[in-house]
């Protein structure tokens, strides 16, 4: 009630759902990337982890109310004009937010990715960007379960901010699968291990060992069955993973997984295919090379009925927000972003998986 | 269909502002959204300003003055700079919550939903042919020989002058269809995709809230000034109502704008399309602060071309236009402001007697 006459007063009085949101780029003047939504957070450091990863350490600004380990946050930058944003795990401890107001995004360079790869050249330190609150319920439970921490790739990020904090009271066995000289963190890693008998952790060179598998888990854990199980990875990994736990006799209950890293945008125009979701409405559509369709005739031909006017480009009726995957606009014959933005539906074609929200 | 030129022709002059258009779009960015951002700025401060100095005429009256044209200017950035061209997509790639035309709501009566969903699409797509176009004299005017003479059009003029007084509202009243909702005249042309029930939540919500906003919030706000104040705003909202209608009557009204039949725009091609465009629509030449005033719909040619090219870019584009008009021996309607306000004038009051020579004819 209160919340409903607030946001009918800043309409009334301000045209915006929030007041702050029209005063936004007059404060904008005063605290740079100011945005009414989302927090400000200033770049301490871009640290190498290796070639194809970087964290970016961040201050966050004192509204900031902080996360619990294994959650993640939207990161907003401005490139050219445009906001991209993207997730990202948080790879620091709630401690070390708790005594510095100071996160850590362990970010993979994607190959031809829009934020990734340019952000480390293009942004300075002391520049600010902007996160969302800490979102998602990949996080550990109170009690006093052992854990199994299985993850691939840079799909270490949440569990290092898991072991940072949980290494003290855990029962956690970490198998971390890379390619070989990839594993990251591994001193940070290591002198965990070696300061906590609680935790074990066995690094595995996926190229020589290969993925998970029965062997892997009866030779390094042999326990598994007792715990909870945690996995974060690609998804095909997380697939295999979850199959062959739960046929190992695993319940549903005790696996829990978080899909990582934002599809790179891959050789478009090769591979069209994939399933466009209508979040709002859960319908699944698949698409497949050869019929080209626009999301709009896919949504009318699944009995959808968004908004629509001339088919053509021209009015912006159809807008609707995309919430993750890539489009083909045909007018302007340019791809989208991978992340959350607006598209029009009458000429945008699906490239892949795309999740629209209708 | 039009045959002005050959279906080559049409091809290649689409091609050419298709070039155009692709030119301008491939250079969108930062300076871009620093403009809008930019001209949203001044707008802020012009709209505090102005409600704060109004206050002070308590004071001296002059400061009332100051306060009530400080408003008007940024009621007008709001509604033409801003809110037309945000509203119109232009800004969407910048992927802003604030700035794009799917949250946009505007200083001015009319919900900007239904404003979106008429202007952009029925005014846009069909522009001047009559019958689809809705805004071609906006039901009360006569502003063409297609359509029939009634007594009514004898006294348009003052019609005119009044719509233009109670422009927000006309527009409001206008865009939800009103004839429809509140009389029940259906069109069997039109597919409803809003019902009427939803359109007069919408009306009357967005009505009551700018109410509540110039005519009670503010005039309270400011106790023993209430009624300087009320009329304050009531002044900005029709020095706003004054300007943006006489603006966009000159660029769809002007003497020598042409209308089109259903029948010849079937099957229309882009070229065809682009053509209608360009003789349906007419410029304004002026400073640059002018050109922002007007929301750039002094370009209005452009605008009716690319609607979705942020607006500021059509000054720069407006010589490749000229020269692929004159390429092709297309008319391109341009005047300064008071060449052609005084024929817009000129057009109301010519409609506004029965057409002589189309009598003459049919005797003939």
């Amino acid at each position: 009630m209160i919340d409903k006459t607030k946001k009918w007063f800043a309409m009334s009085l301000f045209n915006h759902r929030q007041v702050l949101g029209f005063f936004e780029p007059l404060i904008q003047v005063f605290l740079p990337n100011y945005m009414a939504n989302k927090y400000r957070a200033r770049i301490l450091k871009l640290r190498n982890e290796n070639s194809e990863v970087y964290s970016l350490v961040l201050k966050v600004n004192k509204n900031w109310k902080g996360f619990k380990s294994g959650q993640h946050v939207e990161l907003v930058v401005e490139k050219n004009g445009t906001k991209l944003s993207r997730i990202f795990s948080i790879s620091s401890s709630p401690q070390l937010f708790k005594s510095k107001r100071v996160i850590e995004l362990s970010i993979q360079r994607q190959l031809k990715g829009r934020i990734t790869e340019w952000l480390p050249s293009a942004v300075k330190t002391g520049q600010y960007v902007n996160i969302s609150a800490a979102i998602g319920d990949f996080t550990i439970d109170n009690s006093n379960k052992p854990v199994l921490l299985i993850a691939a790739g840079t799909g270490i990020t949440p569990f290092r901010s898991i072991l940072a904090n949980n290494a003290n009271d855990r029962d956690i066995h970490l198998l971390y699968y890379a390619k070989p000289e990839k594993h990251l963190f591994i001193s940070e890693l290591k002198s965990i291990q070696s300061l906590h008998s609680n935790v074990s952790i066995t690094f595995i060179n996926s190229t020589i060992n290969g993925r998970i598998s029965e062997n892997h888990l009866s030779q390094y854990c042999p326990d598994f069955n007792n715990r909870q199980c945690y996995i974060c990875g690609p998804s095909e990994m997380i697939q295999s993973t979850k199959n062959l736990l739960l046929s190992k006799g695993l319940s549903n209950q005790n696996i829990y997984f978080e899909y990582f890293g934002s599809a790179p945008i891959k050789d478009i125009g090769i591979e069209t295919s994939g399933t466009v979701s209508f979040f709002k409405s859960s319908i699944q559509v698949l698409t497949k090379n050869k019929n080209k369709q626009s999301l709009l005739e896919m949504a009318e031909s699944a009995d959808l009925k968004p908004i629509t006017g001339c088919r053509m480009g021209l009015c912006h009726q159809c807008v609707c927000e995309k919430k993750q995957g890539t489009v083909y606009n045909t007018l302007t014959k340019t791809f989208s972003d991978t992340g959350k933005e607006d598209v029009q539906l009458c000429i945008c074609v699906p490239v892949g998986d795309v999740s629209i929200n209708l | 269909m039009n045959n002005q030129l050959n279906t080559e022709q049409f091809e290649n002059m689409a091609q050419e502002l298709d070039a155009i258009r692709e030119n301008a779009h491939k250079d969108l960015g930062q300076k871009d959204a620093n403009y809008i951002r930019k001209i949203i700025r001044i707008q802020r401060i012009l709209e505090i300003t102005g409600r704060i100095v109004m206050v002070l005429g308590f004071f001296n009256y002059v400061y009332w003055i100051v306060g009530v044209v400080a408003l008007s200017v940024a009621k007008i950035l709001d509604n033409m700079e801003i809110g037309h061209n945000v509203l119109h997509g232009q800004y969407d790639w910048m992927n802003d919550e604030n700035i794009n035309s799917r949250t946009f709501e505007w200083d001015i009566a009319c919900d900007a939903s239904s404003w979106k969903r008429v202007h952009n699409y029925e005014h846009h797509t069909y522009t001047n042919i009559i019958g689809k176009d809705r805004d071609f004299g906006y039901g009360l005017l006569r502003l063409s020989s297609d359509i029939p003479w009634r007594r009514k059009n004898l006294w348009q003029f003052l019609t005119y002058f009044n719509l233009s007084i109670l422009f927000e509202w006309g527009i409001a009243y206008h865009e939800m269809a009103a004839e429809r909702v509140f009389i029940g005249r259906k069109k069997s042309n039109r597919k409803q995709q809003i019902s009427d029930k939803q359109l007069k939540k919408k009306f009357f919500g967005k009505a009551t809230r700018q109410i509540f906003k110039d005519y009670i919030f503010f005039p309270l706000l400011s106790g023993p000034m209430f009624i300087y104040v009320f009329f304050g705003n009531l002044l900005a909202n029709v020095i706003r109502n004054l300007w943006t209608s006489t603006i966009i009557f000159c660029g769809h009204f002007t003497e020598n704008v042409k209308t089109f039949s259903q029948k010849e725009c079937e099957n229309e091609t882009r070229g065809q399309w682009y053509y209608r465009q360009m003789l349906g629509s007419s410029n304004l030449t002026g400073h640059k602060w002018f050109h922002i005033m007007t929301g750039h719909l002094s370009c209005q040619i452009e605008h009716h071309l690319f609607p979705d090219i942020p607006a500021h870019r059509y000054v720069d584009m407006v010589p490749k236009v000229k020269a692929v008009a004159e390429k092709y021996g297309i008319e391109y309607n341009s005047g300064s402001f008071f060449h052609q306000y005084a024929t817009v004038l000129r057009r109301v009051y010519r409609f506004s007697l029965p057409d002589r020579k189309a009598v003459i004819v049919s005797k003939a």
